[in-house]
């Protein structure tokens, strides 16, 4: 390398680094910057570049962020109701199997091995879960309904077919099961249907907050 | 005077359940987090919102960290891809027009001119010149982090550099 030739930008780069290992080509490097006008000026701007650069490290949120972070970590992991809208077909699903269920266990003798043992007693206890999820439901729609004026148009038209679709699919859980009574599997059926509106509407609210 | 807590006592006793160690690591580490994400993004509610993610991210899957690479190196590649997240949200909402700078000093306009060639530096380069010129982070340590070779991030320095040399000549004038 001689005077006229100048260092490769990429070298030099390397150079103000420390990064160039070999101690003979940094020696030339070195004593071509002592001759080297234009040389010594361009790495003279990198390493203004450079601790300019480094100023920049020094800043501090505006905030504290950490409170926000625990906030999350405590939550149960919030599934956007966006997301859990896919339960709707879902439920939709569940409730028409347990219609087909309903129809071929009618169309066939009860094996006495599948009878209930106790048919009252699972009933009421369908019963007495349907009464504190209506309750639940209540509270949770009380909840949802002060944040609706906050949607928009098109969220509360999409929150609401969701709902009702998931009230359709109740009604129809509801009424297999009054076709037979003490189908474990229709039992079943309402009480899934149940929990996807509970767990629609605590969305709901939990993203309203 | 705060005391430097080691990093793998911390994930030991995070992943137990222990709050106010995840405490210590957030605070450990958030401000170095935090200043990257906002040389990436530009914008400090984008950098406060990267700095949040990660967090939460990293705790969720903690458990996931080996140990391999450090905390520091780990973290850091969660916040470049929250802060990528951020650019292609820009895809459609492109940052907001900058606000004259009118500065009394010129350490301010140096500074102001510096933060926008940043922000027109193309993605690659950028996140090479932040880890390495703002950050300090040597080459192996952003080669793990952008999970490329050293060479390639040495290349990029250089080449951002260059083009941040041009940037700040163009804005001098």
């Amino acid at each position: 390398m001689t005077t006229k030739e100048h260092i490769r930008a990429a070298e030099l780069s390397a150079y103000i680094d420390g990064d160039i290992i070999e101690e003979s080509r940094a020696q030339k490097i070195q004593s071509h910057l002592d001759d080297c006008e234009a040389c010594t000026q361009a790495a003279e701007e990198l390493q203004r570049l450079r601790g300019d650069l480094l100023e920049l490290a020094d800043v501090e949120p505006r905030r504290d962020l950490w409170p926000a972070v625990r906030r999350a970590r405590a939550q149960p992991p919030a599934i956007s109701w966006w997301r859990r809208l896919w339960m709707v077909p879902a439920a939709a699903v569940v409730g028409a199997s347990a219609v087909l269920l309903v129809v071929l266990v009618l169309g066939r003798p009860v094996d006495d091995a599948k009878k209930p043992t106790g048919p009252l007693t699972a009933l009421e206890t369908v019963a007495r879960a349907e009464v504190e999820y209506r309750s639940a439901i209540g509270s949770l729609e009380a909840a949802v309904k002060t944040s609706r004026p906050q949607w928009s148009p098109e969220t509360s038209a999409v929150v609401g077919q969701g709902l009702a679709q998931m009230d359709a699919t109740i009604t129809r859980c509801r009424t297999a099961l009054r076709r037979n009574q003490t189908d474990p599997e229709a039992q079943e059926a309402l009480l899934t249907a149940y929990q996807y509106k509970v767990d629609l509407l605590t969305d709901l609210v939990a993203d309203s907050m | 005077m705060t005391q430097k807590h080691d990093d793998r006592e911390l994930v030991e006793r995070s992943l137990a359940g222990d709050e106010r160690a995840m405490q210590i690591m957030f605070e450990q580490h958030s401000q170095k987090i935090y200043a990257m994400a906002l040389r990436l993004t530009g914008s400090t509610a984008d950098a406060e919102g990267v700095v949040q993610e990660t967090f939460i991210r990293a705790f969720k899957y903690l458990h996931t960290f080996r140990g391999g690479s450090m905390l520091s190196t780990w973290l850091c590649r969660i916040a470049i891809n929250r802060s990528r997240d951020v650019y292609k949200r820009r895809v459609c909402t492109p940052l907001e027009k900058d606000v004259p700078v009118e500065p009394e000093q010129k350490d301010a306009l140096a500074r102001a001119c510096l933060e926008k060639a940043l922000k027109v530096l193309p993605e690659g380069y950028r996140e090479v010149l932040v880890m390495h010129d703002v950050m300090g982070m040597g080459h192996r340590e952003i080669a793990e982090v952008l999970d490329t070779a050293e060479g390639t991030s040495k290349s990029q320095l250089h080449k951002a550099r260059a083009r941040m040399r041009e940037l700040l000549s163009g804005s001098a004038g």
